[in-house]
């Protein structure tokens, strides 16, 4: 009967300790949820230089009293995430890498329109008419090369078909990449494949997210990216790696990443104060420290040497309709699978 | 009567709630991909490229992998059962090491090494050696076999110590020859050993997500598991894509175990007997025997080890190995309370806790309930399979499969997107290492102690705190150090499940290689690795303590 009794009381304490950690789960859900129902707390999903982006929401915190709490990932990884939790929403506010994707999320009427104070003095080229996407700042493409491998610096796009950069060229992965999905898409549109092709016969290899290419050149293993984002190289430059970067003569695609407010938001007033955040004084200065281009800049320009970016002209609508039909061509032509 | 349905009503519950848990998912997965979509489309879908690459690959991982692990084991068996070597204790210890650390440092490890400007070329840079053949899926094989061989030297470790010699020695008295003693007296006795060893290496590969997403990234090689992370996480998503695969990882899995279960109940030969092994003491067998160990554990243990220390030395990236390179910058970065390192530090050791408490608790209550007279035959049976069928899912199919139920047939309880759901998914998928070591516990526990303890003693919580818990205390401990280890260094799991605004040391480091500081990252990576050791070490001392304290 005594054998009875303790393994009762082990199943006892066991039961306890189990109920106590399934409570403790959800009292931990509860409060979670109940935090975001208060107006005082909002939840922001961030592609990006995630030190900049911790800065931005430290600030903000600072200045507004309102929690946030962030998830930084890149472009492709917080759409699917968003795709998950269709059913409930966790986003108020989402930073993303890729205007194509900004457009689409519009033309599906998930954004919250919004006349934010400062939008008036943003870049015409960032503005959007329908106030529903915020580029509160932008990145442009390029080519990075490893300086010691790369001894005449590339000035464009052609520069790398030469055999010079036989099996050295890597170009970051779309389906990761936010800026590298822009580009690939306005890259076909404006001048079709047939360079991917002649990249693909000078051993050119997808690679993985920008900051594994990049990493490649940086160690050598690849001797250049193509179409590797600039505020990246710049920074690694400014670090003392011995890379350089090349904003092709010819034009490239500057591409604005776009802030933009949920419609499922529960807290739209804080998400207002968000984007009016980000557009403010504070915030543009420290975009370009971080080497981005600030969304109210007058001029693009390179954070080098102030020389003035060729950039090539896009309409986001258009492109959002291509963007399928090129990025299935671009697979075809360098994917593995 | 009475008394025994006291019993079976909080066990039936228990399990009720456990077949929810663990089962539930797994049928909503399934359901969603049967009934998702059209039958037609679900058969086209069946034979697309993406898929079918991906299963080839796996296939070839987990079957290179075999082959790999078992040219490993077999003669590293050998030597640890038959030459000098094997009164070395802790060679033992040292063999068992590149199991403890996550595979996708090691792998991290392998192409920081190997790669075109990498380490070697860095510290030989007039060597002529080209490893073009390593980056391949060979390479990919022999990083896998490196990393799961202590699992497989483990088992065959074992079957050889128990190999009753006499039997071979009355066979050559007999005049038998070699080769008719190899088939009809070893190869026999080994063939289940290295059976159960084959399944083991080939569930754990096909499940494998770190070593495919970070080295089988660099060559191209897509398995099921990081198709499915793929198609869930990365733009174009394609959700059904990932289910139907997370079906096929999960079928291909279930089979496995189910071979795996029936080599279980095999009848077991019956080796116990009081002889030691006969033991090689040549000089040259010894000589050849610590060479070939020597080079294993170089590979297993020195590269990914030198590598990663190097790279989190790093100042700059680009200029390689120079003293005025080398920094500790990053690991005084850890120590800031405020870095995100320290943050991922924090909350991987906290979580771990948790889920091994409750892994613990939870891993307990099915093993008594599983080993008790009380309950009748089909609930212990039907127990047991649930506290061991975890076993048999990959980490990814079991996120996966959270996720779906999670957002949306259990949508209401706003679960999904919360920590909730991370720490189910954890403590399921560690619950049969607690299971089986408490299991064996409590078979081997001693009646005898109890009945004495009855007559002497009235109080039954003494007779807990004092005989039950102390005895079962080594199994205690040791299941909590597993999960707690493997716990912390899960990757998909964190990668697909963890809420907004949290990181762990695995999403940390894997982050790092893909977006931020790759020095910082391996940083962590070396903190961890010296963290799990430190705490490993610590809690075989205070045992072996306790131990001689007992006696």
């Amino acid at each position: 009967m005594k054998n009875k009794k303790i393994v009762l009381t082990i199943s006892a304490i066991a039961i306890l300790s189990l109920g106590g950690a399934i409570y403790a789960a959800n009292h931990h859900g509860k409060a979670a949820t109940n935090d975001k129902t208060s107006t005082q707390s909002l939840t922001v999903y961030a592609a990006g230089p995630k030190k900049l982006s911790d800065k931005i929401v430290k600030g903000f915190e600072k200045d507004s009293g309102i929690k946030v709490k962030t998830f930084d990932g890149t472009t492709g990884k917080i759409l699917s995430k968003l795709k998950a939790e269709e059913s409930n929403p966790q986003a108020d506010v989402l930073i993303l890498a890729s205007m194509a994707a900004g457009v689409d999320l519009q033309s599906h009427k998930k954004l919250l329109t919004y006349d934010a104070k400062n939008s008036t003095k943003l870049n015409t080229q960032f503005k959007d008419n329908q106030h529903q996407l915020f580029n509160y700042s932008a990145s442009a493409v390029g080519i990075t090369y490893n300086t010691q491998e790369v001894k005449t610096p590339p000035t464009d796009w052609s520069d790398l078909t030469d055999e010079r950069y036989k099996n050295g060229l890597t170009i970051p992965d779309p389906k990761t990449s936010g800026s590298s999905l822009d580009f690939v898409n306005v890259y076909q549109m404006q001048h079709g494949q047939s360079y991917f092709k002649q990249l693909k016969q000078n051993g050119a290899e997808i690679g993985g997210a920008n900051k594994e290419v990049l990493d490649a050149v940086v160690t050598g293993q690849k001797k250049a990216v193509v179409g590797g984002v600039d505020y990246m190289s710049i920074a690694a430059i400014k670090k003392g790696e011995k890379i350089g970067f090349a904003y092709p003569k010819s034009g490239t695609l500057v591409n604005p990443r776009p802030a933009m407010i949920l419609k499922s938001t529960k807290h739209a007033t804080a998400a207002k104060k968000f984007i009016d955040y980000l557009l403010s004084d504070t915030v543009q200065k420290q975009i370009k420290q971080s080497y981005l281009i600030p969304g109210t800049t007058d001029k693009l320009t390179n954070p080098l040497n102030d020389q003035v970016i060729k950039s090539y002209t896009v309409n986001w609508h258009d492109a959002n309709q291509a963007l399928e039909a090129n990025i299935k061509k671009f697979n075809q032509v360098l994917g593995h699978d | 009567m009475t008394k025994r349905r006291s019993w079976v009503v909080p066990a039936i519950v228990f399990a009720t709630v456990l077949t929810l848990i663990i089962v539930g998912p797994l049928a909503a997965l399934l359901s969603s991909t049967l009934f998702g979509s059209h039958l037609v489309e679900l058969g086209h879908r069946l034979t697309t490229p993406a898929i079918l690459t991906s299963l080839r690959h796996s296939l070839t991982l987990g079957v290179g992998t075999i082959i790999g692990t078992t040219l490993i084991t077999t003669p590293l068996a050998f030597i640890m059962t038959r030459t000098k070597l094997a009164q070395y204790s802790w060679l033992h210890w040292l063999l068992l090491v590149p199991f403890m650390t996550p595979p996708y440092i090691n792998a991290m490890g392998w192409i920081y090494f190997f790669q075109p400007h990498g380490l070697w070329a860095q510290v030989f840079p007039n060597s002529a050696l080209s490893f073009k053949g390593l980056f391949s899926p060979l390479g990919i094989i022999l990083i896998m076999s490196l990393h799961l061989y202590p699992f497989a030297y483990l088992l065959l470790r074992n079957a050889l110590a128990q190999f009753n010699q006499r039997w071979t020695q009355a066979a050559l008295v007999h005049a038998v020859s070699r080769w008719r003693i190899l088939t009809r007296v070893t190869l026999p006795i080994l063939l289940v050993p290295y059976l159960a060893m084959w399944v083991l290496v080939f569930t754990k590969t096909l499940a494998e997500f770190g070593t495919p997403a970070t080295f089988g990234r660099n060559i191209h090689f897509d398995v099921l598991t990081t198709t499915i992370q793929r198609d869930l996480s990365q733009w174009p998503l394609d959700f059904k894509g990932g289910v139907l695969a997370g079906t096929i990882l999960l079928s291909i899995a279930l089979c496995a175990w189910v071979v795996q279960q029936t080599l279980l109940k095999q009848p077991k030969i019956q080796m116990t007997h009081n002889q030691h092994s006969v033991i090689n003491r040549h000089w040259h067998v010894t000589l050849a025997a610590g060479l070939a160990i020597t080079v294993l554990l170089l590979a297993a243990i020195g590269i990914p080890a030198v590598s990663i220390v190097f790279q989190s030395l790093l100042k700059q990236r680009s200029a390689g190995l120079t003293s005025s390179n080398l920094t500790l910058e990053h690991y005084l970065a850890l120590l800031r309370f405020d870095s995100p390192a320290f943050q991922a530090l924090i909350n991987t050791f906290g979580m771990a806790i948790v889920i091994s408490f409750a892994n613990l608790v939870i891993g307990t209550l099915i093993s008594v309930a599983s080993t008790t007279k009380r309950l009748p035959r089909w609930l212990r049976k039907c127990l047991h399979l649930l506290g061991s069928l975890p076993l048999a899912i990959p980490n990814v199919v079991l996120a996966l499969s959270l996720m779906i139920f999670f957002s949306q047939l259990f949508a209401f309880t706003k679960l999904y997107g919360t920590i909730s759901v991370l720490l189910i998914a954890d403590v399921v998928l560690f619950l049969p290492t607690t299971v089986q070591y408490m299991t064996t516990a409590f078979q081997e526990f001693n009646d005898n102690y109890l009945n004495s303890a009855r007559i002497f003693e009235t109080s039954s919580s003494r007779i807990i705190f004092k005989i039950v818990v102390p005895i079962l205390m080594p199994a205690l401990v040791n299941s909590f150090a597993m999960s707690f280890i493997a716990t912390s260094r899960e990757l998909v799991v964190a990668l697909l499940l963890l809420p907004s605004g949290m990181t762990t040391i695995s999403s940390f480091i894997y982050q790092s290689f893909e977006q931020g500081e790759a020095s910082q990252g391996m940083a962590l990576a070396v903190m961890t690795v010296l963290i799990t050791f430190a705490s490993l070490s610590l809690s075989n001392q205070w045992l072996d303590k306790q131990l001689k304290l007992s006696h």
